[in-house]
C-alpha cells in the first residue's frame, strides 16, 4: 500500500462518513481519494467499524424514555442584592408588626384551650357532663380574659407604621422594645391559672 | 469499476449532529425553543433524534446493563437543565457530556460501594461487550477484538469521532481536555486499528 501525502485527509475522513464536511470539503477528498489507496483503504475500514457499532448498539425504546421527559419550567432567576434587601426588611417588618400587634390580642385558642381544659378535669369528677358543656362554652364566649384585654392595633401603640420604617429604625425600635419588656412573645401568659380559679369560683 | 463510485463507501448520515442543516426537518434548537413554550412533542423528537447515539456512546463507555434508563436519565437531566444550555456546542455533544458525568458519577458511587476497585481498574476491565451477542461474521468478530484492544479512552474517542462524527473541540469539551489530547488520543486509537488490521 502506498504511502499518503496528504495526512489531513485521514483526519478529515470520520467527518466525510458522518456527512458534515462542505461540498467543496468533499469533492477535494474525493479527488484525492480517487488516487490514494491508502486513504480509501482507510476509509473503507473506518465506515466498517462505523457500521458494527451503528448495527450492534442496543435500541431504545424512545417512546418510553419521551414519557419520562418533564414539562418546560423556567429556571429561577438569582435574586439581586436590591431584593435580598428588600425581602430581608420586609421579613423583620411582618415580624416586627406581628408582634407588637399580638401584645394587644386576646390569648391564642390554644391558651383558651387551656382553661378549658382545667374546667373539664374538674367537671369530669364529677361525673355532670352538661355542666361541663356548658362551662365550656362559657369559657371560649365571655371570658374575663378576654373582656380584660382589648384589642389595640399596633399603628395606634407605636404612634407609626411599622412597615415604613427604615432597617435601622426597627431595629432601634426592636431593642427598645426588648429593653422596656423583656417578655418574649413566645412565652405562655401568667394569667391563665388566675381565670382557671375564676372560673371555678 | 472503481471503488469511488461504490455508492455504500459512503456512509449515509442518519442525522447531521445538531440535527438537520437543511430540509423540513426542524434543528434542535427550534425543538428546544418549542418544547419550552409547552410543546412536548418537540421533546419527543429530540429523544428519537438523540437516544440511539447515546446508546452507542453510553456501550462505549462499557456501561454494561440498563443502557436504555441511562439514556433516559441522561435526557431527563439535560431537559431540566437546558436553560443553562447556551448552545456553544452542538445539543448532541452537550448530551455526551452529560452521560458521560453520569456513567463516571455511578462507577464512583459503586466503588465506595464495594470500596475494593479503583476507577481505572474498572474501564481498563470494561470489554466492548454491546457487540458481544451480535456479530457473528468473521470481519465483523475481527473488528470487535479490535475496538476492544483500545484503551478506554481511545475506544472513547474513537467512538466519538468515527461513528458519532464529533470534531476534536467537541470531543475536548466531552471529555473535558484539551483538543490536542483529544487529537492525540484519536491517532494512537487509528494507529492501533491500522497495526491490527494489517
Amino acid at each position: 500500500m502506498m504511502q499518503c501525502t496528504n495526512p489531513d485527509v485521514k483526519d478529515l475522513l470520520p467527518d466525510l462518513l458522518n456527512g458534515i464536511l462542505a461540498p467543496a470539503d468533499v469533492a477535494h477528498i474525493e479527488l484525492h481519494l480517487a488516487g490514494c489507496s491508502s486513504c480509501l483503504e482507510e476509509l473503507q475500514s473506518l465506515r466498517a467499524f462505523r457500521s458494527v457499532v451503528m448495527s450492534s448498539a442496543p435500541s431504545i425504546d424512545t417512546s418510553r424514555v419521551a414519557l419520562a421527559i418533564p414539562l418546560y419550567r423556567p429556571a429561577p432567576r438569582p435574586r439581586s442584592g436590591w431584593w435580598q434587601v428588600a425581602a430581608g426588611i420586609s421579613i423583620i417588618a411582618a415580624g416586627l408588626g406581628g408582634m407588637i400587634y399580638g401584645r394587644g390580642l386576646p390569648p391564642s385558642s390554644t391558651e383558651s384551650g387551656a382553661t378549658v381544659r382545667t374546667d373539664t378535669i374538674r367537671l369530669s369528677k364529677t361525673g355532670n357532663t352538661s355542666t361541663e358543656s356548658a362551662t365550656v362554652k362559657h369559657s371560649a364566649d365571655t371570658s374575663p380574659f378576654q373582656s380584660q384585654r382589648v384589642r389595640r392595633p399596633y399603628g395606634v401603640l407605636l404612634g407609626v407604621d411599622v412597615s415604613r420604617m427604615s432597617a435601622d429604625r426597627l431595629e432601634r425600635l426592636m431593642r427598645e422594645l426588648d429593653r422596656i419588656d423583656g417578655a418574649t412573645w413566645g412565652e405562655t401568659p401568667t394569667v391563665i391559672p388566675v381565670v382557671a380559679s375564676m372560673e371555678r369560683e | 469499476m472503481s471503488r469511488l463510485n461504490d455508492p455504500t463507501l459512503f456512509a449515509s448520515p442518519s442525522t447531521p449532529i445538531g440535527g438537520p442543516l437543511l430540509g423540513s426537518d426542524p434543528s434542535d434548537f427550534a425543538l428546544i425553543a418549542q418544547w419550552k413554550a409547552g410543546d412536548h412533542t418537540a421533546a419527543t423528537l429530540l429523544v428519537e433524534r438523540h437516544s440511539q447515539a447515546l446508546a452507542r456512546y453510553a456501550a462505549s463507555l462499557g456501561a454494561r446493563e440498563d443502557i436504555e434508563e441511562l439514556v433516559q436519565d441522561t435526557l431527563v437531566r439535560a431537559f431540566n437543565s437546558l436553560d443553562s444550555f447556551r448552545g456553544e456546542s452542538s445539543l448532541r455533544s452537550w448530551l455526551f457530556t452529560i452521560e458521560r458525568r453520569l456513567v463516571l458519577d455511578r462507577r464512583r458511587a459503586e466503588r465506595r460501594r464495594r470500596g475494593q476497585i479503583t476507577l481505572a481498574e474498572v474501564t481498563v476491565g470494561t470489554e466492548y461487550t454491546a457487540l458481544d451477542s451480535l456479530i457473528a461474521e468473521e470481519t465483523s468478530a475481527k473488528l470487535q477484538r479490535i475496538v476492544q484492544a483500545l484503551s478506554p479512552m481511545q475506544r472513547e474517542v474513537f467512538t466519538l469521532r468515527v461513528v458519532e462524527g464529533l470534531s476534536y473541540k467537541e470531543i475536548a469539551g466531552v471529555l473535558d481536555t484539551s483538543e490536542g489530547a483529544a487529537r492525540v488520543h484519536y491517532h494512537n486509537a487509528m494507529k492501533v486499528v491500522r497495526e491490527s488490521l494489517r
